[in-house]
């Protein structure tokens, strides 16, 4: 397993050497990427693991590798809002979460930011309804109960 | 590409430790604190996740079967998503899957309404 600074300055990993071949080969991970194996403390570059350069060392990239792509998909939230009672505005919820990974694994950055946005905006929607709702439900039921053991009283 | 999560295991630990000692230690099931279900209350339909609270306090006590027929799609999706989730797993997982994952809970809201053997079955067991 390693771990890598990206372009952005931000680590990213444990990653295994599948993983690291391919950021090589999308250009997230470059002979200028530092890079430190699972058990070590040096960083190093990728000429010091020749596992995951097959021997070779990978042609020298003329730009740093672009910034690693990390966009949330907010799929645990859709769910948790789905499930909890909230359920007709938690479904758009995880439909845009799909969309995220979906867009993220064509290469579509700005779509996926997009998509993101509107998980997290139809997320809060139905946290929200959710929220009011049973507020509004237990101040009724209360209520009642209130009412009726009043009138047992009488 | 996932970042670092290593909190991940400290919030996921925290909540699956935190809710089995309340629900073990205080049986909520004799309290009425925690809220009544407005869609139920309102339609009688039983939600996809109607039922997880008393799953969990049965699941707490080691009452699984009582559990898994008060809600057994939360019951079994709730770990395998917060491993997932703590792996970093979910961050990539293919869209597909999310897909299925949708139909699994819309088709769940559905079939446990139905009135018939043995749908029946899927629906909160008092």
């Amino acid at each position: 397993m390693y771990r890598i600074i990206g372009a952005d300055g931000r680590e990213y990993g444990p990653a295994t050497a599948e993983e690291l071949r391919q950021w090589i080969a999308e250009g997230r991970v470059n002979n200028q990427t530092r890079i430190q194996a699972e058990g070590t403390t040096d960083w190093k570059t990728l000429a010091d693991y020749p596992e995951l350069t097959g021997g070779t060392p990978p042609p020298l990239s003329p730009s740093p590798a672009r910034p690693a792509a990390h966009v949330p998909n907010y799929l645990v939230p859709a769910i948790f809002a789905t499930l909890c009672c909230c359920l007709p505005f938690g479904i758009p919820s995880i439909v845009y979460a799909a969309q995220v990974n979906g867009k993220l694994s064509a290469g579509d950055i700005a779509g996926a930011e997009e998509a993101s946005r509107k998980a997290k905006m139809w997320f809060w929607i139905a946290f929200c309804l959710g929220l009011a709702s049973n507020v509004i439900g237990g101040i009724i039921y209360g209520l009642q109960a209130a009412a009726l053991t009043h009138h047992r009283w009488q | 590409m996932k970042a670092v999560t290593p909190h991940r295991f400290v919030v996921a630990g925290t909540i699956a430790a935190g809710t089995a000692f309340v629900f073990a230690a205080l049986n909520p099931l004799s309290w009425r604190v925690f809220p009544r279900c407005v869609l139920h209350s309102v339609t009688g339909w039983y939600c996809p996740g109607c039922g997880t609270t008393r799953a969990l306090v049965q699941a707490a006590h080691g009452h699984w079967l009582a559990a898994l027929r008060l809600n057994a799609l939360t019951l079994v999706a709730l770990p395998v998503i917060g491993v997932l989730w703590v792996t970093g797993r979910l961050d990539r997982l293919k869209p597909t899957w999310i897909w299925a994952l949708l139909v699994v809970i819309v088709a769940f809201g559905v079939l446990r309404n139905l009135p018939w053997q043995p749908f029946t079955l899927l629906a909160p067991q008092p």
